[in-house]
């Protein structure tokens, strides 16, 4: 069920936030602006300001972000006596602006419109999220409250010691709004829309054309490579990137602007798992490089923003250091970091340093991944709507070709004069194409940049759509009349509408398979049954997929210690144990499903064990009188009543 | 080019220096396509990860996809075909 109430708040804590920290800064002149990049500001002072808050120990809550997001803005109007009605006119900027804010309407509506297409959570990554997300909304901390080997939590996933902002977030959103799925999917959906609108002020700071910055955001919300609506902490840390360059680009003109590119670089690393933020930051130190050198000046501010965001962001990675030991917390990452320990005479075990940082840094840029391959010139300049749910691929025929026109003319056009100051962005633009474009191809160039390949399609959609610009612009320059000019993009706008939206769209609004927990079509006849119970019931699954059960917008204590300790032998647990611990726990439904608990039981007990005792458990189960059978999909799963 | 400050010059030619090394790896990658690419690709897996990983359908698959081809079923066999 849609949560108004909890979009609203969501507006309040970014736009709360971002105009907090920005209170003492010069800003946009433009009222939209201002507003909407106070969005996107926030958003990443509320990614780091909840991981200090956490490491504080006070509780993750909502009001707790609402007072702290209204409190300058309180004063601001308690010192000022009024509310400044802005008088909007009709300029060609407001109008642009709000072309912008369809786009990321348009966006939002096809996102949704997909993720709201089936019941259940796509794929593997959702259904983790979910539980570290019912966490923070539950138990409002982001520490796993059970200490784990390092690398083997199999519950809390996507917290301890996975940066947790991003279920941070959302589990603070999912305090007010009682459904889980409609929380993940719908706030996944708007934080990428809203991506486009921060992307065109940023581009528009970045290129000083305004017009040349919305053809950018055209592209970049066509392009099928840029994130889908799949549910995972990249939405996040991707979009993140968008405002944390605005204010880079802010603070060339103004240094005061430093202090809120440090904390947007600081959000970027809380908010992944080392992969992006790596990315990421290597981007923004390209940038750096040739800003200092095209403009002749060491650019300073940029480069305390850079490594002083990272610093910030040991708020969370120092005590994940603090907790797991460093060599512990480098295992959890790259097990192999330290395999190369030798014996020294002694008969002690010790490492060489040497081969560890090779590890290390060959972990870093492993073209590895489960979606990674090797891609040709049809996986670029062909977009398919049959495509990858978590990274599609793909840019489409006319924006490659744009790319192409864009590359050589930029390259022939201002030859030795691109890294002069005036060429600046190009200048970037260009070592930014050449960094992702050389990431996507980590498995067939023999060296690779950066880890997982097919993650770094969602960033190579930024130079691409930058770069773009200049084909087209290359194009209009061939015709003198204006109207030719206007005719000529609107022809270009037309041809990537059908040669890369449309396979975007595709994509984004068919039917996505799930988990491989379930056999086809399961997912969708539990979506079913979970829809006519209220949220958040309690529910137990016999297998030990408690994340399912959440992620249906259930609950299941799936992070306590009686439960995992519980879980450990549950198929020597006869019916009446069984059913007092149920009780004991809240529990009111309970399910068993044959395929899914013999799956999960013969990998846990063996074929042997599970074979001798999970029939004779159903029968204690239905024979007992303690569990009363009140829905059956046959063949599939049994939900009993907890009498 | 004589305008150019010492830094920039290193930034232009690493600039074009990159760019020439991006084509010629690029067209180095043509060689990936096809059967043989195919066959390169698993062996490398199986070198490098083992017989049991390089077998599994989502490594052949992102092999016989990265070759230019389709994976289908032969006599119970996954093979990469190429049209």
């Amino acid at each position: 069920m849609a949560s108004i109430l909890t979009i609203f708040l969501f507006f309040i804590y970014t736009w709360g936030l971002g105009f907090s920290v920005t209170y003492f800064h010069k800003k946009a002149e433009n009222f939209f602006e201002r507003n909407l990049m106070h969005i996107g500001i926030g958003l990443g002072v509320f990614a780091i300001l909840s991981i200090i808050i956490n490491l504080f120990r006070i509780p993750l809550d909502w009001k707790l972000f609402l007072v702290l997001s209204l409190i300058v803005p309180a004063y601001d109007l308690y010192k000022n006596k009024k509310i400044n009605i802005p008088k909007i006119k009709l300029t060609k900027y407001n109008i642009i602006i709000f072309v912008v804010i369809l786009i990321s309407l348009a966006s939002l509506y096809m996102y949704t419109e997909g993720a709201f297409s089936y019941t259940y959570l796509e794929d593997e990554d959702p259904w983790g999220h979910s539980i570290g997300v019912k966490y923070v909304a539950l138990e409002k901390d982001a520490y796993n409250p059970i200490p784990q080997e390092p690398g083997k939590d199999e519950v809390l996933s996507y917290i301890d010691p996975y940066p947790p902002a991003y279920d941070i977030l959302l589990g603070v959103l999912h305090q007010t709004s009682p459904s889980l799925p409609w929380t993940m999917k719908f706030f996944n959906a708007l934080i990428i829309s809203l991506g486009f609108i921060f992307f065109f002020f940023f581009a528009r700071l970045f290129i000083r054309h305004t017009h040349k910055a919305l053809f950018a955001t055209i592209v970049f919300a066509a392009i099928p490579s840029y994130l889908s609506h799949f549910i995972w902490a990249h939405s996040l840390v991707i979009t993140l990137f968008l405002p944390a360059m605005y204010a880079f680009e802010k603070s060339r003109r103004d240094k005061k602007w430093m202090h809120i590119a440090i904390i947007m670089v600081a959000a970027i690393w809380v908010s992944q798992n080392l992969s992006q933020p790596i990315k990421i930051s290597t981007m923004i130190f390209l940038y750096l490089i040739v800003v200092s050198i095209t403009q002749k000046k060491f650019f300073k501010s940029g480069f305390i923003a850079l490594f002083g965001g990272m610093a910030l962001s040991f708020a969370w990675w120092g005590a994940m250091v603090k907790k797991y030991t460093l060599k512990g917390f480098i295992s959890i990452w790259q097990p192999k970091a330290f395999a190369s320990e030798t014996v020294n005479a002694a008969g002690e075990q010790v490492s060489s340093g040497f081969s560890s940082i090779i590890s290390i840094l060959k972990a870093l840029t492993s073209p590895g991944g489960t979606g990674s391959r090797a891609y040709h010139f049809d996986d670029f300049f062909i977009a398919k709507g049959q495509n990858m749910i978590n990274n599609p691929i793909g840019v489409g025929i006319v924006i490659s070709l744009l790319v192409i026109i864009g590359l050589i003319y930029t390259l022939w056009r201002y030859r030795a004069s691109i890294v002069k100051q005036e060429n600046t962005w190009l200048c970037v633009v260009l070592f930014w194409l050449i960094f992702t474009f050389w990431g996507v191809n980590g498995q067939t160039f023999p060296i690779s940049v950066a880890r997982g390949p097919f993650r770094v399609w969602m960033l190579l959609a930024i130079p691409i759509a930058l770069i773009s610009v200049e084909g087209l612009y290359f194009i209009r320059s061939f015709f003198k009349a204006k109207h030719l000019k206007t005719l000529v993009t609107i022809i270009v706008i037309i041809g990537i509408f059908y040669t890369s939206a449309q396979q975007k769209y595709e994509l984004n609004t068919v039917i996505w398979p799930t988990s491989g927990a379930f056999s086809p079509q399961e997912a969708a006849q539990y979506g079913e049954w979970f829809k006519t119970i209220p949220d958040n019931t309690n529910v137990f699954l016999y297998s030990p997929r408690d994340k399912l059960t959440i992620g249906f917008g259930m609950s299941s204590c799936a992070w306590c210690e009686n439960v995992i300790d519980f879980r450990k032998n549950m198929l020597y647990h006869d019916a009446q144990t069984l059913h007092q611990f149920l009780k004991q726990n809240d529990y009111e439904y309970f399910i068993i499903n044959g395929r899914m608990d013999t799956r999960y039981f013969n990998s846990q007990f063996g074929q042997e064990e599970t074979q001798k005792l999970l029939q004779s458990r159903y029968n204690e189960f239905i024979n007992s009188g303690l569990f009363n059978p009140v829905f059956q999909q046959e063949n599939v799963f049994v939900v009993f009543k907890i009498q | 080019m004589k305008n150019l400050t010492k830094p920039q010059k290193v930034l232009l030619l690493l600039l074009y220096g990159l760019i020439i090394l991006m084509i010629i790896f690029s067209f180095g990658a043509t060689k990936n396509l096809g059967q043989k690419g195919y066959d390169q690709c698993v062996q490398k897996k199986c070198d490098t990860k083992g017989n049991e990983y390089c077998q599994k359908y989502r490594e052949l698959n992102n092999c016989c996809l990265g070759a230019g081809g389709n994976i289908a079923q032969d006599a119970g066999k996954l093979v990469c075909i190429f049209s």
